[in-house]
Parts: C-alpha cells; sequence; structure tokens
C-alpha cells in the first residue's frame, strides 16, 4: 500500500499548481480549472487521511467535496456564459466596466 | 427503531429550518400544479395528476412565489423568536441560543429581502406577448417584464437555499459540516449576484464574485483537508481537545488555521480579499447586496468565531493568530473607510463601509485574542460583536431598501441620483439620513449602543496595562498594551467615516434634485424602510435595546460554554 503521506505530498504540489494558476492565468475558464485542481488536492488529503487513521469519515468528506465542486461549476460555467453572452469577454482583465 | 431520521424531540427543535426546508420543496412544486391528467393504459379512464397541464389560476399568478417565501421566512423567523429549548439534533447539528440569534438574523435578512425583491423584480399579471406593431423600446419593455416574470420562482427558490445554509451552518458542531452549509449558501449567493444576466454589469459582478469567492473556499477546504490530517476528527470538541493537549502549535495545525482563515475572512469581507466586494455589490440588485452586507458577513463570523475561538483559544496567554488579525482587523477598517470616501457611486460606499464594519468586528476578535482578557471582558467583546450583527440587519439593510427603492426607476449607481431625496421623498430621506448616522456611530442610535459596547470592552480588556508611574501622556501611550491601540483605531476610524456618511446626508438635503416628481408607490418596500428606521432609534434606547442586549447575552453565554 502506498504511504499516505505520498498522497498528501502528491495533495500539496497539486494545490500549488493550482493556486500559482488561479493568480496568474487571466482566461476564466483555465482558473476555474485551478481551483478544481486545487479541490481535488483537498480530496486527496482526506483520502490520505482517512487511511491514515483507519476512518470512514474521510471517504465521506471526499465523496461529498466532489459533489460541491461539480455543483461549483455548474454555476461557475453558467455564470461565465452569461458574462460571454453580453460582453464577448470571459478575460478576467478584459471584464472591467464595473469601476467606481 | 426509528425509520425517520429525525425523532420528534429534535425535529422540534429545528422547526425553522424545517419549514424552510418544506417551503423549498413547496417553491418548486405549487408553480407547476395544473390540470394534467393521465390515462390509464388500454381504458378510457383519466386520473388527474395534477403536476403539468393548464395551469390553474392561483398557481400561475406570477405573485405568488414572492408571496410563498414571504411566509416561509416570517414562519422561520417567528418559530426561531418563541424557541426555548435547545438541545443536539443528530452528531453534528447542536441548537443553543447562539444558532438561535444567528437563524433571527438571517430570516430577518431574507424577509427584508423578499420585500425588497417584491419592487425590484416586479411580477406583473396580465402582460402581453409583443407584437409586430410594437416599436423597439415598447418590445423590449414587454419582454422585460415576461422575463421578470419567469424568473420569479428562480430567485426566491435560491433564496431559501441560502437561507437554510445559513441556518444550518450557525448550528453545526462539525467542521465538515459548517462548511458544507457554508458552500451552500455561497453558491446560492453567486447565483444572486449575477441574477440580472441580461445586463452588462450583472455577468460581471458574478464572475468576480465567483472566482474570488471559489478559490477563497477551495484554500479553505484544503485547511481543512490538513485540519483533518493533523487530528483525524473534525469534530469541534475533538479539535479543541487535541490543540489544548499539544504544547506547541504543530506546523500543520498552524498552516491549516491560516488557510481556513482566508476563506472565511472573504466571507466577512476583511482586507486583502475584500476586493470583490464592491463590484458585487455595486453590480448586483440592492436586495441582494443587502443580503450580503448583512447575513453573509454574519455568516462568515460565526465561521471565524468557532474556528478561532472554540477550537483554537488557548486558556491562557496570546492566541497565534492575535496580530494577524489585529493588523488585519486594522487594515481593513483604514482601507474600507478610505476607499469609501474615493468612491461616487453609493452602493460602493456600502459596500465599503461594511468592509469598515468588519474590521471593527474583528478587532474585537482580536482582543480576545490578546491573552489579557478576562472571562467578564471576554464575554462583553463578543456581546458587541453579534449585538452589531444584529443591529447591521436593521439599518444597513435599511439602506440597502431606500437603494432598492431608487433602483425601481432604475438609477442608484451615482450619487447624484440622490440629489434632493429629501424634497421628493421626506420620509424617506429622513430614514436614510438616520441609517447613515448609525452606520457611523452617532448617539444615541443602535449603531452607537455597538460601537461603545465595542470600545468599552476592548478597553476594558487593555485596561491597566500602561505603566502608571509615566511622565507624560507618550510614555503611557507607548507602555500600554497593543490592545489598546485596537479601541484608537476603531475611534480614528469612525471619525474618518463621518465625512462620506454625512455626504450622503448633505446631497439629500441640499442638492437640487433632476425631477421633483415623488417616487414609484412602493408601499411594502415604505413600510419596511420605516419600520428598520424605527428599529433604528428604538434598539439604541429605550427597552428593547435591553431586552435584545439579555438575547446576546444568553447567546454568548452558551457559545462560551461549549
Amino acid at each position: 500500500m502506498i504511504d499516505p503521506s505520498w498522497i498528501s505530498g502528491l495533495g500539496v504540489i497539486l494545490f500549488g499548481i493550482g493556486l500559482l494558476g488561479a493568480f496568474t492565468r487571466k482566461n476564466a475558464i483555465i482558473v476555474l480549472m485551478c481551483i478544481e485542481v486545487m479541490l481535488n488536492a483537498a480530496n486527496l488529503n482526506f483520502v490520505a487521511g482517512a487511511s491514515h487513521y483507519g476512518d470512514v469519515d474521510g471517504w465521506v468528506f471526499t465523496a461529498i467535496a466532489i459533489a460541491i465542486a461539480a455543483a461549483e461549476v455548474a454555476i461557475g460555467l453558467a455564470i461565465l456564459l452569461s458574462l460571454y453572452s453580453t460582453q464577448e469577454t470571459i478575460s478576467l482583465d478584459e471584464a472591467n466596466i464595473l469601476r467606481n | 427503531m426509528s425509520y425517520l431520521p429525525l425523532d420528534t424531540a429534535e425535529a422540534e427543535l429545528i422547526i425553522p429550518e424545517l419549514i424552510m426546508l418544506v417551503g423549498l420543496i413547496a417553491i418548486i412544486l405549487i408553480p407547476n400544479f395544473g390540470d394534467a391528467t393521465f390515462r390509464i393504459p388500454l381504458s378510457r379512464i383519466k386520473v388527474p395528476i395534477l403536476i403539468g397541464g393548464n395551469r390553474f389560476k392561483l398557481t400561475s399568478n406570477p405573485k405568488l412565489p414572492n408571496q410563498v417565501s414571504l411566509l416561509i421566512f416570517s414562519a422561520a423567523f417567528f418559530f426561531g423568536l418563541i424557541q426555548t429549548s435547545y438541545g443536539n439534533v443528530g452528531d453534528t447539528l447542536e441548537v443553543t441560543a447562539f444558532s438561535r440569534i444567528f437563524t433571527l438574523i438571517f430570516t430577518a435578512a431574507l424577509i427584508l429581502a423578499t420585500i425588497a425583491t417584491t419592487h425590484r423584480i416586479p411580477a406583473r399579471t396580465n402582460l402581453k406577448v409583443p407584437t409586430d406593431n410594437d416599436s423597439e423600446t415598447i418590445t423590449t419593455k414587454k419582454i422585460d417584464a415576461l422575463i421578470d416574470n419567469r424568473r420569479q420562482v428562480d430567485f426566491h427558490i435560491i433564496l431559501i437555499m441560502v437561507g437554510l445554509g445559513m441556518s444550518l451552518m450557525s448550528m453545526a458542531t462539525h467542521l465538515f459540516m459548517l462548511f458544507v452549509c457554508i458552500e451552500l449558501a455561497s453558491l446560492s449567493s453567486y447565483i444572486l449576484v449575477a441574477f440580472h444576466k441580461e445586463t452588462k454589469v450583472g455577468g460581471e459582478a458574478g464572475m468576480k464574485y465567483f472566482i474570488v469567492g471559489s478559490v477563497a473556499s477551495a484554500v479553505g477546504i484544503y485547511g481543512m483537508s490538513l485540519l483533518y490530517l493533523w487530528s483525524g476528527d473534525l469534530s469541534l470538541d475533538a479539535l479543541s481537545s487535541k490543540w489544548m493537549e499539544s504544547e506547541t502549535i504543530d506546523p500543520i495545525a498552524g498552516i491549516a488555521v491560516g488557510l481556513m482563515l482566508v476563506a472565511f475572512g472573504f466571507k466577512v469581507g476583511a482586507a486583502p480579499f475584500h476586493l470583490a466586494a464592491p463590484d458585487a455589490y455595486s453590480g448586483a440588485s440592492s436586495p441582494v447586496a443587502g443580503l450580503l452586507a448583512t447575513a453573509s458577513k454574519a455568516m462568515g463570523f460565526v465561521a471565524l468565531m468557532r474556528i478561532l475561538i472554540t477550537v483554537t483559544m488557548p486558556d491562557s496567554g496570546e492566541a497565534f493568530w492575535f496580530s494577524t488579525i489585529a493588523i488585519i482587523s486594522i487594515v481593513t477598517m483604514t482601507w474600507g473607510n478610505l476607499a469609501a470616501l474615493t468612491s461616487t457611486n453609493p452602493k460602493r460606499i456600502l459596500a465599503y463601509s461594511s468592509v469598515a464594519h468588519a474590521g471593527y468586528m474583528l478587532a474585537g476578535l482580536a482582543a480576545i485574542g490578546s491573552g489579557l482578557a478576562s472571562e467578564e471582558a471576554m464575554k462583553l467583546v463578543l456581546t458587541a460583536i453579534i449585538f452589531h450583527l444584529v443591529v447591521l440587519v436593521v439599518f444597513k439593510f435599511g439602506a440597502f431598501l431606500v437603494l432598492s427603492l431608487l433602483e425601481t426607476e432604475g438609477r442608484s449607481h451615482q450619487l447624484e441620483d440622490l440629489h434632493g431625496l429629501a424634497r421628493r421623498e421626506p420620509l424617506i430621506a429622513g430614514s436614510m439620513f438616520l441609517f447613515m448616522l448609525s452606520l457611523a456611530g452617532v448617539p444615541p442610535l443602535s449603531g452607537f449602543l455597538s460601537k461603545f459596547l465595542m470600545i468599552n470592552g476592548i478597553v476594558n480588556i487593555s485596561a491597566g496595562t500602561g505603566a502608571s508611574d509615566v511622565s507624560s501622556v507618550m510614555d503611557w501611550l507607548i507602555s500600554v498594551e497593543p490592545v489598546f491601540w485596537l479601541a484608537f483605531a476603531i475611534v480614528l476610524n469612525s471619525a474618518l467615516s463621518m465625512f462620506y456618511y454625512l455626504r450622503i446626508g448633505l446631497v439629500m438635503f441640499f442638492e437640487e434634485p433632476e425631477n421633483t416628481k415623488p417616487m414609484k408607490d412602493a408601499f411594502s418596500l415604505r413600510i419596511a424602510i420605516v419600520l428598520c428606521a424605527l428599529l433604528t432609534v428604538i434598539i439604541g434606547i429605550g427597552p428593547l435595546s435591553d431586552s435584545l442586549l439579555q438575547m446576546v447575552n444568553d447567546a454568548v453565554d452558551s457559545f462560551i460554554s461549549n
């Protein structure tokens, strides 16, 4: 069996990638993907914890976190779609009519 | 053995939430009731199935969802108010006086939002479909009205989900439950912000709020997973006892709490996570903005109190987050007030002012973590924080209700829209002026009382810390504990904030209005505004403030005891 610390180590790397991407990328869809990567990093931690402690809770958290991530993407894409239909851009920089 | 997940005693504890849950199902079903029938195969017997077909006259009324949701929230508020029994519900929920007062805050804010929505997204019966002969403007008007009718149900379904998520989160005793409920409420609030999707600002405000919010909550959920790796159990009791046991703070646990502070800091609008808030407020409709400024903020503070005070508060000595929260609070209030000074959009001014108010309350939390607070002083500050969250619903939402009234004629994005309001609508302008004074903390209004309690508590904590044998005021100021400076910052910032609150009052009374016609006759909205104005005064002085303070005191006692 894989040692849980390797799993959570992968989680740290994924979280770093996600956070970096979310702060540097301008395309909203890619930012959305980075958010998903971060959520999956959290899921890996839950899985690692569950197998380390032999605790069922961790698996349940993972399942629920996946459901939350799915809902978040559904809402996010819908919002981006409405943004695109009015402003014809999904760039975080170009959508800036809300100033003062 | 009972197959129901709840027994009667437990169900009685969560009547307000059950009302919202049943109401959520009802509001989805009711508008679909119609005369549809189902023919049993190979026969001529038709059985009515009620869902679908031509809708009945009552259920097809576009005003119905609004009335249903007003009824649901009022019932939830009422049953929350009369509730006296407390206890556990399952393993992860606990109803206490603390959770009850927050349920009241959330439902009260939602009642006001529903009333304002009646006029902000109006529903009209007997609408006409545009014909070929109509001019372009008439066609757009007709289509807008039809769209408004179509989305009545959508709006109120999401509003009830917000209420359900917030209300459940205040009674969660398990960190994961807390997070799921926050997600339910905040995912719904992203939709509410982007609700007017045909306008340019709607989509943009929603996108900004969504991106920042979901990055913050992804960071928070990662922090929570680290906490799970550290302790193996996420219930608040287990976490708090594990925290007590460990003599030094495990770096993993410290990082985990720090990451969770990011998520909750976004919810309360603390700097530097507040940047999306003004955009979201000004792009969203005023009732939604009011909801974000009051209920969403209260939700963030419940989460912060749970993680900072229930879990990581040491028995004695300084909490490890003291200096972080103290610095964040001072930066938040100063940044909020300075930005509000330079803004000319009333909604942005109110957004920044709510950022500043988050700073005041964070200062209270920081003072509790200073390690100098006696139990008495800690209670005093907690009372001040919760009391402030309660009265914010009255005067902050009241101000947003006034903006909602302006929005019914399509304006509220410039300070000019408020010009001469006193000449057009003396009562509304007077109420708005009261709200502004209360936000600034002018006695004897309720905003003063909460701010006074806060400063009193913080000074109480820092009392006696200055050296007594000093020769000048300067020496004393240097020798006093840093906690004192928090109270000092609040006082300075309050003085700073007077400028922009009074500026709103000034333009209402002394500028010439563009037109002098009275505004749209939005009866229930006007009633709500005047009621809020009355409450702003009554809660500040008089017997009602005492009984409210007593309620808040009970809430604080129940919060500290577990």
